[in-house]
């Protein structure tokens, strides 16, 4: 099957499989290997990218349920108008907190942090661990991925202490 | 010094020479054995000029570095990089960093057993230095004085005669044409004058790996590249009965199919019995591949059950069946009211689970060499591996190393490389093999089940007398001799001995326990069993002798000189999380103390739990770690704060079983790894120090299971002596 999809506001040509997820879809096919592969079953959170403003396990999308909905990936959603200024600052707060090991959950955890501060005016502390405990961080960099999305979400989180 | 005295006409070659002699005392096997050819090779391959192995300079300034260990998130690409620099006198906003590829000439590439900075901390330091001293030596040859005129400093070196000033991309050229020093003709900084060494800088893979652009090994895309998943033998020895590819190799996308691999042993990284589909996309190959009904035969180990083998080698160790592996005797004098204590621990069998799947790529050259991308922790166990499993030598393999999205250990297999590599030989075509979630969980290569057995004799006048201790795991040295049954007592066993404490009497049995699977190295190792049965009975001890853990800690390590930094995290950290007031947290709630010295670092963790009827919430976890000389102290931090929640997942969550010799589980939702919900707060102390360097990336994990299980003791009053707790509680 031929498919037009909208990716970070560009429109991509593709034939597949109806039932390929849109994981694949961006990896193999259009080589935005930005989007990880980590589960394959929606449970990791590594594949997230946003669809109209949600946040979607990228693994158990096909492409044939995607219509003509708006894809955002890793690459580009700070550029794009709709997110651009949440994704800024979440990238910055990663950074400021150095907040990657691996790396390889962080372009997941990104997209489901700016999902989460884009979709809640009003966020707690406990609000952003429940909105972000479906993306794994194997590394455990859950502490720093807390106080960058508190700093985002002006949330008084609690500062990491070290002597 | 072998070559003290040839200070003129030395080769680059007689400098490594020199460096290997100075730091022969740490390893033999860190020496980086430099041939000039290879600096060639090096020279030729970038823009710049060559300084040494490690050193690049181009005209612009930008100061090239190399990382010969491979970056999985312990941030080395970036320590590796503060050590040459600060030695050279770099300015930070110049400095990159390349992946090395798999060669000899780097010495040790394997990065395991947390050793890359205590065992190439001294070796980088001078090819810092070294390429420092060039340059300076080609600016005093510059402005015909003497060298020691000059003074390099943040890219620039000075004249000190008048002031004038060369920056290291004006001198590049010239200096890579200077002799190499010998290594006694450099002059190593002291602690105080480091500008990086010690410092927190921001990992130099910051922005790639938050923009999406950081490739690993899942990610490498070459032109002309098939995709390749395999079904692997679900038993170890398990081969193919019976197979039907015909209607698979007409699947949409599918390009061939086929049956490969192999059963023999010893199992080592040979690519066991699958069946392999290639296609043009991953998914493609994937959904081929699961439509299929292959019939397996049985093995030897079709019957194995990993439960009942809990409860045999808890038999075996309970009623002394094993063979001794140590002793230590003092002659102390017998108490009178002695009496006995005993307790045996379980742990399950663990799976890394790195967030990134396994993967390599491999492509064959028209010259019929090999060239591999992927995600190894050894790339020239990879080169050997390869070359040996497709006719070539291992140069003939060239192996490139991506970043690795998390290891643990697993990484340090060939296994997957190999795979792809008999593939793309096959296909005469690229070809990546992708591994999934469910091929890592049930494909990988396991942290033993293990059972260990304390028996006591304390006194309430003497303390702890006699301590015998029976041990039942497999060695890792079953993947090269499957009827190595016993760990190993310089390995496996040497953090149970424990002869550094001060008790009378000590004994370690161990039980014959065969491998049934693939044993292989997981974050800290045996450590993890070791640390956990140990941290367990020293609390089980103290609440008998009615003692304050603190107190019964204190005095088992006594005096001796070797214990000194364990003993002085584990009173920092019970300071730092107010131990002794620790009664006046509300009834629910709890600390917990463990202690344990591995990989040349001494760490205590303090866990304080909460328990509310089935309810455990680790809500706060303080850990302190001496490690010696730190090169970047968040890196430092950062691997504390990692090895708190892989602690937490072997406590409260991870369990790999077998049932009918196949692994039970599959993906994240029945092998639970910790998430953020369920993540404590963390506080973390780094003992300032500048001795020798100890090892960060694993020695972290051992004690942080114990002092959850404590912790949960002192909240409750229920011992827990098997992992992971959430048989127990909801996690």
């Amino acid at each position: 099957m031929k498919y037009t999809l909208s990716i970070n506001n560009r429109v991509h040509q593709v034939e597949a499989e109806p039932d390929m997820p849109v994981l694949w879809v961006l990896r193999d096919l259009l080589n935005f290997t930005g989007t990880k592969f980590g589960c394959g079953k929606g449970l990791c959170g590594a594949c997230t990218v946003l669809l109209n403003g949600q946040a979607l396990r990228s693994c158990s999308l096909p492409i044939s349920a995607v219509g003509d909905g708006k894809l955002a990936t890793i690459e580009e959603v700070d550029r794009i108008a709709e997110y651009k200024k949440n994704a800024i600052a979440i990238k910055q707060a990663w950074q400021d907190n150095n907040v990657p090991q691996c790396g390889y959950c962080q372009p997941g955890q990104i997209m489901s942090a700016i999902a989460l501060v884009s979709n809640n005016s009003r966020l707690d502390k406990q609000a952003i661990k429940n909105g972000m405990s479906g993306n794994i961080c194997r590394c455990g960099t859950y502490a720093r991925i807390e106080k960058a999305i508190c700093s985002v979400a002006g949330v008084n989180c609690k500062e990491m202490e070290s002597k | 010094m072998d070559n003290a005295l040839n200070i003129q006409n030395v080769s680059r070659r007689q400098f490594i020479r020199g460096a290997s002699a100075s730091t022969a005392v740490f390893s033999l096997q860190c020496t980086i054995p430099l041939s000039a050819l290879t600096v060639a090779e090096q020279a030729q391959a970038q823009s710049g000029s060559a300084l040494n192995l490690f050193v690049n300079i181009a005209k612009d300034n930008t100061v090239t570095l190399t990382c010969h260990r491979s970056e999985m998130g312990q941030g080395i690409r970036t320590s590796v990089a503060q050590v040459i620099a600060d030695e050279l006198e770099a300015d930070w906003q110049y400095v990159n960093v390349i992946q090395a590829i798999g060669d000899k000439a780097y010495g040790d590439q394997n990065t395991d057993g947390s050793q890359s900075i205590r065992r190439f901390l001294t070796e980088l330091r001078q090819f810092g230095a070294s390429a420092q001293y060039m340059l300076k030596q080609a600016a005093a040859n510059f402005w015909q004085v003497d060298i020691s005129q000059c003074e390099a400093k943040n890219h620039y070196v000075t004249n000190n005669n008048n002031g004038r000033k060369l920056s290291y991309g004006d001198l590049a050229e010239l200096a890579s044409a200077i002799t190499v020093p010998d290594a006694n003709q450099l002059t190593l900084k002291k602690p105080e004058q480091f500008n990086y060494i010690g410092k927190g800088l921001k990992s130099l893979d910051l922005d790639s790996m938050i923009n999406g652009t950081a490739e690993y090994g899942q990610d490498v895309q070459i032109p002309n590249m098939l995709y390749a998943c395999l079904k692997r033998a679900p038993v170890m020895g398990s081969t193919i009965a019976k197979v039907d590819l015909d209607n698979t190799k007409k699947q949409a996308g599918v390009v061939d199919a086929f049956t490969m691999g192999e059963h023999s042993f010893p199992v080592t990284f040979n690519a066991v019995s699958s069946v392999a589909v290639v296609a043009t996309n991953t998914w493609a190959a994937k959904k081929a591949l699961d439509a299929l009904n292959i019939q397996w035969r049985d093995s030897e180990y079709s019957q194995y059950d990993s439960q009942a083998d809990v409860q045999t080698k808890q038999q075996m160790a309970e009623n002394g069946k094993s063979k001794r592996q140590a002793q230590a005797n003092k002659q102390g004098p017998k108490p009178k009211d002695l009496t006995e204590l005993t307790a045996t621990y379980t742990l399950p069998y663990l799976a890394h689970a790195p967030m990134e799947p396994p993967a390599a790529t491999a492509m064959f050259h028209k010259d019929g060499s090999c060239e591999i991308w992927s995600c190894v922790q050894s790339p020239q166990a990879v080169q050997r591996n390869v070359a040996q499993r497709v006719g070539l030598k291992p140069e003939q393999v060239k192996v490139n190393v991506t970043l690795l999205g998390g290891a643990f250990g697993r990484k340090a297999q060939p296994d997957f490389v190999v795979e792809a590599a008999l593939i793309a030989k096959r296909m005469g075509q690229p070809v990546k093999v992708v591994w999934s979630r469910e091929d890592d969980i049930q494909h990988d290569y396991y942290h033993t089940n293990s059972v260990i057995h304390h028996k006591a004799q304390i006194s309430r006048t003497a303390g702890l007398y006699r301590w015998d201790t029976h041990v039942a795991f497999t060695p890792i040295q079953s993947l090269w001799n499957i009827n190595k049954d016993i760990p190993n007592k310089n390995f496996e066993l040497r953090d149970i001995i424990r002869h550094n404490f001060n008790i009378d009497k000590m004994q370690t049995h161990a039980v014959s326990s065969p491998a049934h699977t693939r044993i292989g190295w997981l974050r800290s190792v045996a450590n993890i069993q070791n640390a956990f049965s140990i941290g367990c009975f020293m609390d089980e001890v103290a609440h008998a002798l009615k003692q304050n853990p603190l107190a019964h800690w204190n005095h088992l390590l006594g005096n001796q000189p070797e214990n000194s930094k364990l003993k002085n995290v584990t009173n920092r950290v019970c300071e730092m999380a107010n131990w002794q007031q620790r009664d006046s947290l509300p009834e629910d709630e709890a600390l917990g103390l463990a202690a344990h010295h591995s990989f040349a670092s001494d760490i205590a963790v303090v866990s304080h739990v909460k328990v509310t009827g089935n309810k455990l919430t680790v809500k706060k976890v303080y850990l302190s770690i001496d490690a010696g000389t730190i090169v970047n102290i968040d890196r430092v931090k950062a691997q504390m704060e990692s090895a708190i929640i892989f602690g937490l997942s072997i406590a409260l969550l991870n369990e790999i079983s077998f049932k009918n010799g196949a692994v039970e589980q599959s993906n994240f939702h029945d092998f639970q790894v910790l998430r953020i919900n369920q993540s404590p707060e963390i506080q973390v102390d780094v003992v300032k120090s500048t001795d020798k360097p100890g090892g960060v990336g694993e020695p972290g994990v051992p004690p942080v299971p114990p002092s959850i299980v404590n912790a949960v003791y002192a909240a409750t009053g229920k011992r827990h002596r098997s992992l992971p707790l959430n048989q127990f509680y909801t996690v």
